[in-house]
């Protein structure tokens, strides 16, 4: 390559030319003069062959380490805990849904509350004399499962839970026992399915009415 | 299927804080970032610091990302701007030392490709700021309007860059043969 100064060949075509159509696979700006130009043929010789070098590189298989990941996520997590999260919390689950917090050693284990008011609800069907009140009070999460969790309410505290009951029992039943046993029967079904103490069930016995014949 | 949920929907994941979205994000895109660092600075090692800040900084900003462009260009300026900055503060490290550093390490990123060893070492007697534009379009294969949004200034500008980095590096490669 016989480049002169002003970074033309001495047959007076511009280097940067025969670069650019190497380098961007253009068609040549003078494909006459090219093809019987010694020059020109000469240096694009050399071009291709050092822009072949280029592609060869940009080929060339790069395996980035796994352990990229790992810092970067370790780097995060330690972060994460100094700061709060980008976007507040509330943003993220707009429905808030309370829960109990089982276990956190690895991973956390969550119950909604309104899973243990399906178990509660699931539970009175044991008992046929017995029925949770139908409709909605403040606070009930009717608007969850419709009808089915009706007159049931859950809270869960630090001591457990703690379980409210509106219901209907069947005329000629001594409701003190009756209400005894359904409450030892729900704190068991609570405990054998979710592992969680409950400290209270209330009942609240609201109506009585005739045996369904 | 985490495989095969888009970017877009990892990256709203991960704005609004979910770190597996995150994860999976940066195994998408590590070896893209990595690379470029790599051309950047002709060192594994750097290269992988350069890698690892840039995705960190990558999670900082992301609720200000907003898809201007695609995930992976937006990536691409994170990690040239952070390798530009590191080879800025090198700089000032005495010549001598920063010329045998990088004679070294050159050797071990293509040791067995000595004809690319030759084109990664005239690269890196570019400029920097010559070198990002060269590596992104040749290397990268981004377009003019991919590179003039990584390094913030017009296309024409791009076009200049390149157009000139590409004379440097032919004059470089034909130094050393």
């Amino acid at each position: 390559m016989n480049v002169h100064a002003g970074g033309r060949l001495p047959c007076g075509t511009r280097l940067a030319a025969l670069v650019e159509q190497v380098a961007d696979n253009l068609a040549p700006a003078n494909p006459e003069h090219q093809a019987s130009c010694s020059h020109c043929q000469e240096t694009l010789d050399e071009l291709e062959e050092l822009w072949g070098r280029v592609r060869e590189l940009a080929r060339e298989q790069v395996t980035a380490p796994y352990r990229i990941v790992q810092a970067v996520m370790h780097g995060i997590r330690t972060q994460s805990l100094l700061r709060p999260l980008p976007i507040p919390f509330e943003e993220v689950v707009p429905q808030l849904v309370r829960h109990a917090l089982l276990q956190q050693a690895r991973g956390s284990t969550r119950i909604a509350d309104s899973v243990l008011a399906r178990i509660v609800a699931l539970t009175l069907h044991e008992f046929p004399a017995v029925e949770p009140a139908a409709g909605t009070s403040e606070g009930v999460r009717g608007r969850f499962f419709g009808g089915t969790t009706s007159g049931i309410e859950i809270s869960v505290s630090e001591r457990g839970v703690v379980v409210e009951l509106r219901v209907t029992v069947e005329y000629g039943l001594h409701l003190q026992s009756l209400v005894e046993v359904l409450r030892r029967k729900i704190v068991e079904r609570i405990t054998q399915l979710t592992g969680l103490v409950t400290v209270e069930v209330n009942v609240l016995v609201e109506d009585v009415r005739r045996p369904l014949v | 299927m985490v495989l095969k949920t888009d970017d877009v929907h990892l990256v709203r994941a991960a704005q609004l804080g979910d770190l597996y979205a995150f994860e999976e994000l940066v195994r998408r895109h590590r070896t893209r970032v990595y690379r470029v660092a790599l051309r950047m600075l002709a060192n594994p090692a750097d290269a992988e610091d350069a890698a690892q800040d840039a995705f960190v900084q990558c999670w900082s900003a992301l609720p200000g990302f907003r898809a201007e462009s695609s995930f992976s260009t937006w990536l691409v300026r994170i990690v040239t701007n952070r390798c530009l900055n590191m080879q800025r503060s090198r700089r000032s490290e005495p010549l001598e030392e920063r010329h045998e550093a990088g004679a070294g390490r050159v050797s071990e990123v293509v040791e067995a490709h000595l004809e690319l060893r030759a084109l990664t070492e005239a690269l890196m007697r570019l400029a920097p700021e010559q070198r990002a534009p060269l590596v992104l379009r040749e290397l990268e294969g981004l377009s003019y309007e991919e590179i003039a949004h990584v390094l913030e200034v017009s296309v024409p500008a791009v076009k200049g860059r390149i157009h000139r980095a590409r004379l440097e590096l032919v004059a470089a490669m034909r130094q050393w043969r």
